[in-house]
């Protein structure tokens, strides 16, 4: 899984989430929550949404690396090599 | 009013805003709020922003009638914490959803509050955000009424609501996570919302000290405005958080969790414990 592919996963979860917008269309630098008005429980879902179908188990501890686009693909590029390694 | 602990303003719907005749005039946004609202890009962000501050300041002279409702000014604290500008003994929190939103103001201790429709869609994977405990909770409500798949939703979004309105209660650097939060007796509100009548409860718990509530003002101090009808669940439970987790080591909050159902939207006000009324 690239950073490619993980960028499109969370853009996929995101619209399901939040049907009516364009997660394709954010600032991957921006707050999510901002970007997208998301609230908390979206937040959650996003992130236990994507967790799910990678098969990793994000933390509480973690949750504000998953803030905006470009950190939550890092932060999961990071697990996923950890993972693999 | 004597024992009041908080003071929750409950709104109106965003779209009765229009029909103000200056939104700005109506909020009186002054201090750091100008700048913080001028940044705010989306307009529904900018509505449910001025609404949640004019119900705080609404909610404020609520509780504290000799301030004059212009000259309230917030600010927000390194932590993230909403503060009111030259009054640190107020505990301030509100919450929003679609056009709804709700605001609370303490004067004795921390407070949070949090709102979400009824029908609010998929939650989030309940082993993401329950203590083992709530967890067990859940799976013994399902063992007794399988069927029963609304309740069990119902029951999941009185925990919901309850946790976040405890982590904006939080007082402490930092926040504490959703699963270090143990909400007590979370199997009663789900009926309790159903029947929507008084109850008695355990003592300490909360549901006593509901019995000379009206649909106005109850010992807690609550109160609300709002084209909707308000019902005043007769549930409420004890939540205890901590940095390290329920029943470690270590500081802890221990609060009281109301819950409220106004039309269609499920509110929970997390405040320190009512002392007994005089």
């Amino acid at each position: 899984v690239n950073t490619e592919d993980l960028r499109d996963l969370i853009i996929e979860v995101l619209s399901d989430i939040a049907p009516e917008t364009d997660p394709s269309d954010v600032d991957p630098t921006e707050d999510l929550r901002d970007e997208l008005d998301l609230d908390s429980m979206d937040e959650l879902n996003m992130i236990t949404k994507v967790g799910e179908r990678l098969g990793i188990d994000v933390p509480e501890k973690d949750y504000p690396q998953m803030r905006t686009l470009e950190g939550a693909v890092a932060y999961l590029s990071g697990r996923l090599a950890a993972h693999a390694g | 009013v004597t024992g009041v602990t908080a003071c929750a303003s409950l709104v109106w719907r965003a779209r009765r805003i229009g029909a103000e005749p200056s939104v700005d005039d109506w909020a009186g946004l002054c201090g750091p709020d100008v700048p913080r609202a001028a940044g705010l890009t989306h307009p529904a962000a900018m509505t449910r922003f001025v609404v949640t501050r004019a119900l705080l300041r609404a909610t404020i002279v609520q509780l504290r009638p000799e301030l004059a409702r212009t000259t309230i000014a917030f600010d927000v604290a390194p932590s993230g914490r909403l503060e009111v500008v030259d009054h640190p003994e107020l505990a301030v929190s509100s919450s929003h959803t679609g056009t709804f939103a709700v605001a609370a103001v303490a004067a004795d201790g921390p407070v949070g509050i949090d709102v979400e429709p009824l029908d609010r869609g998929e939650l989030p994977r309940p082993e993401a955000w329950l203590t083992p405990q709530e967890l067990a909770g859940v799976t013994t409500l399902d063992a007794h009424t399988p069927h029963e798949t609304d309740l069990h939703r119902l029951m999941l979004l009185h925990l919901w609501v309850a946790k976040e309105a405890v982590l904006k209660a939080w007082p402490g650097p930092g926040t504490t996570g959703r699963r270090r939060i143990r909400i007590s007796c979370p199997e009663a509100p789900c009926a309790d919302v159903e029947t929507a009548r008084p109850a008695a409860g355990p003592p300490g718990r909360g549901a006593g000290r509901r019995d000379d509530r009206d649909a106005t003002h109850g010992p807690t101090g609550a109160s609300w405005c709002g084209d909707g009808e308000a019902v005043v669940a007769p549930a409420a439970a004890s939540a205890v958080t901590s940095p390290s987790g329920p029943g470690a080591d270590g500081p802890t909050l221990d609060l009281g969790v109301d819950w409220f159902v106004i039309d269609a939207h499920l509110v929970a006000l997390a405040h320190r414990h009512a002392p007994a009324r005089a």
